[in-house]
């Protein structure tokens, strides 16, 4: 059940509402972590509005992948904010109305009646006053939003390939993109939420380009909350969507098919990537490398690998290893949350995790009928394994484990007929 | 009647009593209430020997279970080979291992009366069925099921009905075989459903994917089941859908169809009255829906999610 606080409640700024669902974009603001209490001490400055955190769902980034920037507060949560906060500012005052004055019994007999009516009056005198300025403080809210107060955040429009995004902001697709002879869109500048909004974008035959490129190449410098959401297909490229060096980024709802690689993440932390569609990509479906602290949810990533050319390079470059027809690849990174996909069908393994990543939780997935192992714990440790609801009919084995008695993982109440090791995988 | 004439009476009536009793408990204690009739074990791959006999031939209608794990390693020779009516096969969990290689004519379980058909065969899971050139087959079985297996790697179908009436397919996982996970022909009025079809179609042959409703496979339901990536073959493909209809009066609704390589769902050229609706069907290869007849001609489509399709006669969802 969300649970919702109300945080900030002496709102001095032109407030939007961040709600846990139902905006038009989802990006989660700057400086807060999943389970915060904003104040109004960090209010989100973007796009030359400011917004105040009033609502946020504390729920575990793994159930709660979107926040949801509105970029212009609609009628309907016009009313919602005033609604709340005029139940509050009545709940303050009849709480101040009703509460009983318990200092006056105790100081009866002590004091003179004089001074007690006088202490009565000054604290009349008090209550009013604050419930004066409650009502002044809702008062100031509602001219605020009745006028011009708050800035509505431009959306730009995107409608021909090519589309470089250097600046904050909320864009969205309004065509497709065909046949692109570079990458469909770039993005070089934090704070940016992309919709694809139904259209598709791809490269007309198989190129070296990317659909969706985040991230600034060849430099250092880190970008943040950078979100791309479907509904969109993005097909024919080297990876349908490739994100470098962006922290708390977030791709959402998206298909991507038909490309070398599905999605690619290199040098990413908190990257969530939940409810996308990531098949019959001609490589991997997901490569995730050199990152921590992700979260993958609700994805399904199935029959990848149907033209693997023997090897490919993970992004970033260095290492080259054999990623093709896998699922799902972790490489050198740590702490990442693996949750409720699919990963079936692929023509490697559906899941593998490379030795120098650690520290997983991978649990409800289903992995069934890979070419090679459904779950490939090679040689890292310290990861819970567990609940996978169906790993079965895989090629070699349907869950493997290639530390000796399984090392320091877990791997407890999972659903497979054949494992390797079998003594430690349960 | 005296009161001592009246115990007395009583006395020789529970002594009676008491007689009736003690007899029928000696005859319950022998041979009196047969028990319910106990599964019969299967613990080898021999058909030519019934399991009465220690083989694996089921001739005779009843219960039978597999209490561990079997394997065939003769080429060309089922596994477990059914020819009576009413009989019930549960896996317990257990697998079921053919030799592997490539095509052959044999399978895990083969549902093959020598005369006129069968009903009411009922093949239950947990278990795997592996290696064989079809993991299930069903041939004249009339009003059979099969629930809860898992087929993989059979070089051919996962599961294959030929002359079934009234066939339930449910829950099943039918991954990685080699052409189709399912595969009707001349089957009418079954229901397919919530069954794992992914990944169908590796090798390379020229047919092969998720669901197949063959010639004269009319009047099936087709619901609920996930058939993505599916024909993955790395020669030329002809047919690579995830589900792919070639009969008519079937409804196909709520599956989910993604990454085929060729079609998500296919009409073919000559099949009618169908009714293709509910469904997701994104990132297939070439469409996501297909309808290889002018105007759809009487199929229906409606209510889908998709990116791509053939003709405008295939709709979508409006939200």
């Amino acid at each position: 059940m969300r649970k919702f606080t109300l945080a900030g409640r002496g709102l001095v700024h032109p407030c939007y509402a961040i709600g846990p669902f139902g905006g038009p974009s989802c990006l989660q603001p700057p400086g807060f972590s999943i389970g915060d209490s904003p104040t109004l001490s960090t209010p989100w400055q973007s796009g030359g509005s400011r917004m105040v955190v009033v609502w946020y769902d504390p729920r575990p980034a793994s159930l709660c992948p979107l926040w949801f920037q509105m970029a212009a507060p609609s009628q309907s949560l016009v009313i919602t904010v005033l609604t709340v906060l005029t139940v509050l500012t009545g709940l303050i005052s009849i709480v101040a109305l009703m509460k009983p004055n318990h200092d006056s019994v105790g100081s009866e007999g002590a004091r003179g009646r004089e001074t007690l009516q006088a202490r009565h009056r000054k604290k009349e005198n008090t209550r009013m006053k604050y419930i004066n300025r409650d009502l002044a403080f809702v008062t100031g809210i509602l001219i605020a939003l009745a006028g011009t107060a708050v800035p509505a955040l431009a959306v730009t429009s995107i409608t021909t390939c090519g589309f470089v995004i250097s600046a904050p902001g909320n864009y969205v697709l309004n065509a497709n993109l065909l046949n692109c002879t570079g990458d469909g869109i770039d993005v070089l500048a934090s704070n940016v939420s992309v919709n694809l909004n139904g259209y598709i974008i791809n490269a007309g035959s198989p190129s070296s380009f990317i659909g969706v490129n985040v991230g600034i190449p060849a430099s250092p410098i880190r970008l943040n909350h950078v979100g791309i959401q479907g509904s969109g297909l993005i097909k024919n490229f080297v990876a349908g969507v490739n994100i470098t060096r962006c922290d708390y980024c977030q791709v959402a709802l998206v298909t991507s098919a038909q490309n070398a690689n599905g999605m690619s993440a290199d040098h990413v932390n908190y990257i969530n990537v939940g409810s996308n569609v990531l098949v019959a990509n001609t490589g991997a479906g997901l490569l995730l490398s050199e990152s921590v602290n992700g979260v993958v949810a609700y994805n399904e990533i199935s029959g990848n690998g149907s033209s693997c050319p023997g090897s490919t390079s993970l992004p970033g470059g260095g290492t080259s290893l054999v990623v093709c027809g896998q699922g799902l690849f972790i490489e050198d990174s740590s702490a990442n949350t693996v949750n409720n996909n699919t990963l079936s069908g692929n023509l490697a393994n559906g899941l593998w995790q490379d030795h120098e990543s650690q520290f997983s939780r991978i649990y409800s997935n289903v992995t069934d009928g890979n070419a090679g192992v459904g779950i490939l714990i090679d040689g890292s440790g310290g990861n819970g394994i567990f609940n996978n609801t169906s790993s079965r009919g895989n090629g070699t084995f349907d869950l493997q484990d290639t530390n000796f008695a399984c090392g320091t993982n877990t791997w407890g109440s999972n659903v497979f007929f054949t494992s390797n090791p079998s003594t430690c995988i349960h | 009647m005296s009161l001592v004439k009246r115990v007395s009476a009583k006395f020789e009536g529970s002594k009676a009593a008491l007689s009736l009793l003690g007899v029928s408990l000696i005859a319950l204690a022998g041979n009196g209430v047969p028990a319910q009739a106990a599964f019969k074990s299967i613990t080898t791959c021999n058909p030519t020997l019934a399991v009465s006999s220690g083989g694996s031939l089921i001739n005779a209608s009843g219960d039978y279970q597999l209490t561990s794990n079997l394997t065939q390693a003769t080429v060309n020779t089922d596994c477990i080979l059914i020819t009576a009516s009413n009989v019930s096969l549960k896996l317990n969990g257990y697998q079921i291992t053919g030799p592997g290689g490539s095509f052959g004519t044999a399978a895990g379980i083969d549902v093959n009366p020598p005369s006129g058909p069968v009903n009411h065969v009922a093949i239950q899971g947990p278990g795997l069925i592996q290696d064989f050139s079809t993991g299930i087959a069903l041939i004249y079985a009339d009003f059979s099921q099969v629930d809860l297996v898992t087929a993989a790697n059979n070089s051919a179908e996962g599961i294959l009905g030929f002359n079934v009436t009234s066939l339930t397919v449910g829950s099943n996982v039918l991954v990685r075989n080699g052409e189709w996970g399912l595969l009707l022909n001349v089957s009418n009025g079954g229901t397919i459903q919530y069954n794992e079809v992914n990944g169908n179609g590796a090798v390379s042959a020229g047919s092969g994917g998720g669901i197949y409703l063959g010639g004269g496979s009319n009047a099936n339901t087709v619901n609920n089941n996930t058939a993505s990536g599916n024909g993955q073959q790395f020669g030329s493909v002809t047919v690579a859908a995830g589900i792919f209809v070639f009969a008519d009066g079937n409804r196909v609704y709520g599956n989910s169809t993604d990454g085929n390589v060729l079609a998500g769902i296919q009409v073919a050229s000559g099949a009618t009255g169908n009714g293709i609706f509910n469904n997701t069907s994104v990132g297939n290869g070439m469409n996501d829906l297909e309808d290889d007849n002018t105007g759809c001609d009487s199929n229906v489509w409606s209510g889908n999610n998709f990116f791509t399709s053939n003709q405008p006669c295939v709709l979508r969802h409006v939200a």
